[in-house]
């Protein structure tokens, strides 16, 4: 497309302008709302500009959290959330990049069929197998633990096919060229195959970070004991109160404490992988 | 610093495939031998072999007379020089000549040194801080051998290490390569699928086919001696002229087409009685044929493409009545009508003869 029409180009800037407003408005919303008070927002009509209370809102939210939900302090809830998220993005990089290294560069028995095992598990998404999963969990006491939240969801077939096919793409020369210099499996892995997975690694840690902090089934089935609320289930708590309004000024702002850190971590990360891509070595 | 020797070795691939059948070589100390041969003939195979990349299915390699079959590559002290380069691509240039060292906890001062003479051999001085894709191929070329030669190894294996680059820095890579060996007075074994690097490059050359060794020598030896057709057409730019016959009755010459069908005769420089009828190639070089000579036969041939190189010029000849093709070489320039009709002599000092069915020359 190298097309040269003026009109095409303003077209085109108003179509994303468009879209740009269309997606963001109900962040806005959201935002506006977690500024006033709750009886604000179940008038007519609803606020457009942000109120006075954001302080207050906020505040409230973060230290002491909301009566009606078991009073559990979202600072609390977000560190858990943190936690969870941090421990699934690192072990399932961690677990599956030591899988695909097995995987392409050892020849033991059955290593095919170990592959597509891993592979196959692609197909049974964690909603799925959450009965025996919850089951092994119990049995190995891990209810109502950190460990319970995380290590069921670490094993990763999607980060493991990811590694491998990057792996493939490496040239053999460069292995062979590494054992002729003396260096064994382990010192392979550390100090060629490692810093050469680098952009892999952090395109892949922004994904498994919000795949984390966006879990909601699990935790809710996993763990009975307040103090181990995370985010997801803390706001979804909040929503099914009985007997009362829904206090919805507190449940946006508590939305948009949740979306800070993924968009956080984007940004971080972003800045991270372009210059990855960028000083591409390959 | 070392001898290499094959003994019998054969490979058989995992797969089946019979990829070296039986060779036997022994290099001596600073030597230069190259494996040259075309593509799928067990170069690599061969190479790769010794470095300890490839499994020996047969026979025996030993370097300083110690048998190495069964050593990692890393134990067999040598060091490898590879087509793409293979330069570990996020370390800087002076951290991938240092890799190997390091590795074998060399001193740290020892591994500056040597690195930064290796720098200074190669003209890579200003270059060490550099990311090896801020290099263009020569210089990437260069650091593949400055990684090589930091190790001080027994022997240099280099596979096909100067076919990705262009022809003019191919001959210039091919001469520091050269001077390098010859400096450092390492063994080395070189492989390559082009003859000119093979010729010129070699202190012995090793040409193969199919994975054996048809002929091992000096590179002017076996070209003046090729003990096979195949040699006679592979070695040398453009190959061997070679031509069907059998020996005429007399046994004096050799009379030309298949079953002398072309009744036209060579005169061999020494008779052959008591082979009358027996059909064999018969070889001559492009640059022996001789151009309206005053004396001796000729045959008359018509000249289909004519390339001029400067210093000679290549005439692609036809031979009238057989279809067999005969390339002719002339010194200096010769502007070219494309219906030229030459009369060549075929110089008897420098004709070769070849048996037929087997291809394996004929001596006097
Ligand atoms: N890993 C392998 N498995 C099976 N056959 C192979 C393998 N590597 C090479 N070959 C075969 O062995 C023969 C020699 O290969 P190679 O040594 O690479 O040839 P060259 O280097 O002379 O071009 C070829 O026919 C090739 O197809
Ligand atoms: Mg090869």
């Amino acid at each position: 497309m190298v097309e040269n029409r003026p009109w095409l180009t303003v077209i085109a800037h108003v179509v994303l302008l468009l879209g740009l407003l269309i997606t963001a408005f109900p962040v806005w919303l959201t935002f506006v709302a977690s500024t006033h008070e709750g009886t604000a927002l179940t008038q007519f009509p609803m606020p457009l500009w942000p109120g006075s209370h954001f302080l207050d809102n906020y505040g409230t939210i973060l230290f002491s959290g909301a009566k009606a939900a078991g009073g559990q302090p979202v600072l609390l809830m977000l560190g858990n959330s943190l936690i969870v998220a941090l421990g699934i993005a690192v072990g399932k990089i961690a677990i599956s990049i030591i899988a695909a290294y097995a995987i392409v560069y050892f020849r033991f028995p059955l290593r095919q069929t170990f592959f597509w095992m891993i592979f196959m598990t692609l197909m049974l998404p964690v909603e799925v197998r959450i009965m025996p999963t919850f089951e092994i969990t119990a049995n190995l006491g891990l209810l109502n633990s950190y460990s319970g939240l995380i290590v069921p969801l670490i094993a990763s077939a999607t980060a493991t096919f990811l590694f491998r096919q990057f792996f493939l793409t490496i040239p053999v020369e460069l292995v062979e060229a590494a054992r002729l210099d003396g260096a064994g499996p382990i010192r392979f892995f550390r100090d060629v195959l490692l810093p050469l997975s680098r952009t892999n690694i952090a395109a892949l840690f922004v994904i498994l970070f919000i795949y984390g902090w966006n879990q909601y089934l699990w935790p809710l089935v996993v763990s009975t004991d307040p103090s181990l609320t995370t985010i997801m289930t803390g706001i979804n708590a909040l929503v099914r109160v009985p007997d009362s309004e829904p206090q919805w000024h507190l449940l946006m702002a508590m939305s948009m404490l949740a979306m800070l850190p993924p968009i956080l971590v984007v940004v971080v990360m972003q800045k991270l992988f372009v210059r990855g891509l960028v000083e591409t070595e390959k | 610093m070392a001898t290499v020797d094959f003994i019998g070795v054969e490979k058989t691939y995992p797969n089946g495939h019979k990829a070296i059948h039986g060779i036997n070589l022994n290099i001596t100390d600073g030597e230069f031998v190259v494996l040259v041969g075309p593509s799928g003939c067990g170069k690599s195979t061969l190479l790769r072999m010794l470095a300890g990349l490839e499994t020996v299915t047969g026979g025996e390699i030993r370097i300083d007379g110690k048998v190495v079959n069964r050593l990692e590559p890393a134990d067999r002290d040598i060091a490898m020089v590879f087509q793409n380069y293979a330069l570990y691509p996020h370390m800087s240039v002076r951290e991938n000549m240092a890799y190997g060292l390091r590795n074998r906890k060399t001193p740290v001062d020892v591994i500056e040194k040597r690195v930064a003479e290796a720098a200074k051999v190669l003209g890579l001085e200003g270059m060490l801080d550099r990311k090896p894709k801020q290099l263009s191929g020569g210089q990437r070329q260069r650091v593949a051998m400055g990684r090589a030669i930091v190790r001080e190894p027994k022997a240099f294996l280099f596979d096909e290490p100067l076919s990705n680059l262009d022809a003019k820095l191919r001959v210039q890579m091919r001469v520091e390569i050269r001077r390098l060996q010859r400096e450092l007075n390492t063994t080395a074994i070189y492989v390559t699928h082009d003859q000119v690097e093979a010729m010129t490059m070699a202190d012995r050359l090793v040409v193969m086919r199919d994975g054996v060794a048809q002929q091992i020598g000096r590179p002017l030896d076996v070209y003046a001696k090729p003990r096979t057709t195949y040699v006679a057409a592979f070695i040398g730019s453009p190959g061997m002229n070679l031509l069907e016959g059998v020996i005429s009755a007399d046994g004096s010459a050799v009379v030309l087409g298949k079953n002398g069908a072309m009744g036209r005769s060579i005169a061999l420089p020494v008779a052959r009685p008591g082979e009358t009828g027996r059909p064999v190639v018969l070889g001559i070089r492009p640059e022996h044929l001789l151009i309206n000579p005053q004396q001796g036969d000729t045959v008359e041939v018509r000249s289909v493409l004519t390339e001029p190189l400067g210093a000679d010029t290549i005439k692609y000849t036809l031979l009238p009545g057989c279809g067999q093709s005969l390339t002719v070489r002339l010194p200096g320039t010769h502007p070219s009508g494309d219906t030229d009709v030459l009369a060549v002599g075929f110089d008897p000092a420098h004709l070769h003869l070849f048996d037929e069915a087997t291809g394996l020359r004929l001596e006097d």
